[in-house]
């Protein structure tokens, strides 16, 4: 083993040798503006949390309301404003969560 | 003091423009330093790095020096460069590297390879000019004997030239090959040789004519890893939400001397160092610095034998394959890190672009065939992809998470790779921001439908028998729920408005202002007349259902509090309009009070109850 590492030591020193002239070579990044993600990835499990919370609970009282209001007097506009919120918050929380995941969509 | 050593001895060579080429006659060399060509044969890439003084003999102005390889070698070549030379001990300033090229001059002998290296001047009669030249080649240490046992340690065979192969007069030169053991098998004896140790010194000779060839071979101990990788796939997916995903996929054999015989595990693992020199267990990568979520797994799995270790300027991660290599043995294996967005991608004209490097992270490492992709974001466009060497490139489209038309994928391909490729190169694209929205709305939108979905089925009538008794009771009780629905709905707002009588009352109390609560209870008597007609149609349609007893109870029960409420009203505001104590108000009102209490208890209840029907 120890000769192992003796090997990799050595190994570094002539990579470095190999090296020196194309250290000269390497291009420098430009000067360009880095680029960055809109929203800071540590806030993505906090936004995922929050997110789902409040479209699992919008989804909930969209089931509610399907299920007790009588066929004649549900309004089709109130169940497709609670859908529709309900899945904007649902699918921004299920995009932070696969972010927050590591799954980089 | 040896790393010293390594990076400072360079070699030179002081070349003299042969007569053959042109009318150059060589001046004068610069005898107090040691020129010497140095070959390192430290690891399995061959690296000959030379430093080279050129000077024009002749009255013409040159600006084009060529480079000379046998033919065998330069089969073997990967990577050659030249830099003009500075010396010692001054600070490295970065360095433009000279244009190389391959050229054909005529009236040379075929079996050579030639390589133009433009020189940043022309060079008059007399001037000189001092360059550095760095020639790497892979596969060129032949194992000999080709066969070894476990036990058995590896003996591999360099040939080259102790002459310095150049269609120039050379009027001094000396050779030195670096070797990575002091245990060598054997070596050719010219005049002037010398070992120091693993360094074995050839010359300095002097004067020697343009084409001067002088044979030598080194067979000697190495058994450092022969790492090759057959073919690399490195796949780089940029996500702008923060992330630049690496994931390298390794075909891996030991490249040196095959094993033969069979294999002991236990010889290997009692006596490692003897029964199993030749063969190599880990290899170190370095990785980018804030490198993350880093793995390594096969077809099988996770392997668990890795460690990873990092500092502010480059992550290390040492990995095992599932088995020692011995040579011939191959192996195949993923490793994946994401790297933060905001080292790699920067933005300037308008365009964005990736700045990364080409090959991979591994350590002395051979590739014979890298593909690298770039996997853009869907939606960009206008790629254009600027490496620092020639690559083979063409475009391809990758199907990955949330996407509809896929994403650009730009594929560069290079054969034999060695670490001094591992550059950073550019792929430039335009992307909109609001391309970015294209993951989440689909998210959105997935949702939306199945929301949709259920609206539809709730609302969808999918009995198929439309005229059995059951379907038509369930009709009928449907349109019952529907009315007395709509009957709660009405009383419960007849009770906000009695609420709201209630509160006007307590205004008048407060402030004194009787017209103010005439006015709410004018309003109030309106809406109330207006609900009583609403309620009729109903209650008729009712009459016939069972549950009609408990609505007509229920809306009686409402009007005689509207009544109460009524008289209560008046009361009090008669009260009032005669000016009458507070205290005379309140007795009068009093029973009225109870009676409401306990009637608007009644209604309360009866609404729940006709709620749980």
């Amino acid at each position: 083993m120890r000769r192992d590492v003796g090997n990799s030591k050595f190994q570094y020193k002539r990579r470095l040798a190999g090296f020196m002239f194309d250290l000269c070579s390497f291009s420098q990044a430009p000067p360009a503006k880095a680029i960055t993600s809109p929203v800071p990835d540590a806030w993505y499990p906090t936004l995922a949390v929050f997110m789902l919370a409040i479209g699992l609970v919008l989804t909930a009282s969209f089931f509610i309301y399907e299920a007790t209001s009588s066929k004649r007097n549900r309004s089709l506009a109130k169940e497709l404003t609670t859908g529709g919120v309900a899945s904007v918050f649902l699918g921004f929380g299920s995009l932070f969560l696969l972010l927050s995941a590591g799954v980089y969509v | 003091m040896e790393s010293f050593r390594f990076c400072f001895l360079m070699l030179t060579i002081a070349i003299l423009a042969s007569p053959a080429l042109s009318d150059l006659v060589l001046s004068k060399v610069d005898r107090r330093r040691p020129y010497v060509l140095q070959i390192y044969l430290t690891s399995h890439i061959v690296r000959i790095s030379s430093t080279v003084k050129v000077e024009n003999a002749g009255p013409e102005k040159e600006s084009l020096v060529l480079l000379a390889f046998p033919e065998q070698q330069a089969k073997n070549m990967a990577y050659l460069m030249a830099a003009p030379h500075e010396g010692k001990g001054k600070v490295k300033n970065p360095v433009v590297a000279l244009p190389v090229k391959a050229a054909n001059p005529k009236d040379m002998p075929a079996a050579l390879t030639f390589y133009s290296v433009s020189l940043p001047q022309g060079l008059a009669e007399g001037d000189s000019f001092t360059f550095d030249v760095l020639a790497v080649f892979t596969h060129a240490l032949r194992p000999i004997p080709e066969q070894i046992t476990q036990a058995d340690i590896q003996l591999v065979l360099y040939q080259d030239s102790a002459h310095y192969l150049s269609p120039y007069a050379v009027k001094v030169q000396s050779l030195s090959v670096k070797l990575p053991d002091s245990r060598i098998e054997s070596y050719t004896k010219l005049e002037n040789t010398k070992i120091h140790g693993s360094e074995i010194k050839y010359g300095p000779y002097e004067n020697l004519p343009s084409f001067s060839y002088s044979p030598i071979a080194v067979h000697f101990e190495s058994n450092l890893p022969f790492a090759v990788a057959q073919e690399l796939v490195r796949e780089i997916e940029i996500s702008h939400w923060g992330n630049v995903q690496v994931t390298e996929h390794y075909k891996l054999i030991h490249g040196g001397a095959q094993s033969k015989g069979e294999f002991s595990r236990l010889d290997f693992l009692a006596r490692p160092i003897v029964r199993g020199a030749s063969a190599f267990r880990y290899l170190v990568a370095n990785l980018p610095p804030r490198a993350h979520s880093v793995y390594y797994r096969d077809e099988i799995g996770n392997i668990s034998t890795s460690h990873l270790r990092g500092d502010s300027k480059k992550t290390e991660l040492l990995i095992e394959p599932r088995y020692p290599m011995f040579g011939g043995w191959r192996t195949a294996f993923t490793i994946g890190y994401g790297l933060p967005l905001q080292d790699f991608l920067y933005e300037s004209d308008g365009k964005r672009f990736l700045n990364i490097t080409f090959s991979s992270p591994m350590v002395e490492l051979v590739i014979d065939a890298l593909i690298v992709k770039v996997v853009l974001p869907e939606g960009s466009s206008d790629i254009s992809v600027a490496a620092p060497f020639p690559v083979e490139q063409w475009q391809e489209t990758k199907i990955s998470h949330l996407d509809i038309d896929g994403r650009p994928v730009v594929v560069l391909k290079k054969t034999n790779v060695v670490p001094e490729h591992n550059q950073f190169f550019q792929v430039y694209y335009h992307f909109s921001q609001l391309s970015m929205l294209r993951e989440p709305l689909m998210l959105i939108s997935g949702f939306f439908f199945f929301f949709v979905a259920c609206i539809v089925y709730m609302h969808a009538d999918i009995s198929i028998s439309k005229s059995s008794a059951s379907y038509l009771a369930k009709r009928q009780w449907e349109e019952v729920q529907a009315v007395v629905q709509q009957v709660q709905n009405i009383i419960s707002r007849c009770l906000t408005i009695h609420d709201n009588l209630e509160a006007s009352l307590r205004d008048l109390s407060r402030t004194g202002n009787i017209q103010a609560c005439k006015a709410a209870r004018k309003a109030a008597d309106g809406l109330l007349k207006e609900l009583s007609k609403e309620l009729k149609p109903l209650l008729t349609f009712l009459q016939s259902s069972p549950s009609a007893a408990q609505v007509e109870e229920l809306v009686a029960k409402e009007r005689e509090l509207q009544e109460k409420v009524m008289v209560k009203h008046s009361t009090v505001v008669d009260g009032y309009e005669k000016k009458l104590g507070a205290r005379d108000i309140e007795n009068r009102v009093a029973l009225q009070q109870q009676k409401l209490t306990a009637l608007r208890q009644e209604v309360d209840d009866l609404l729940e109850f006709i709620d749980e029907i």
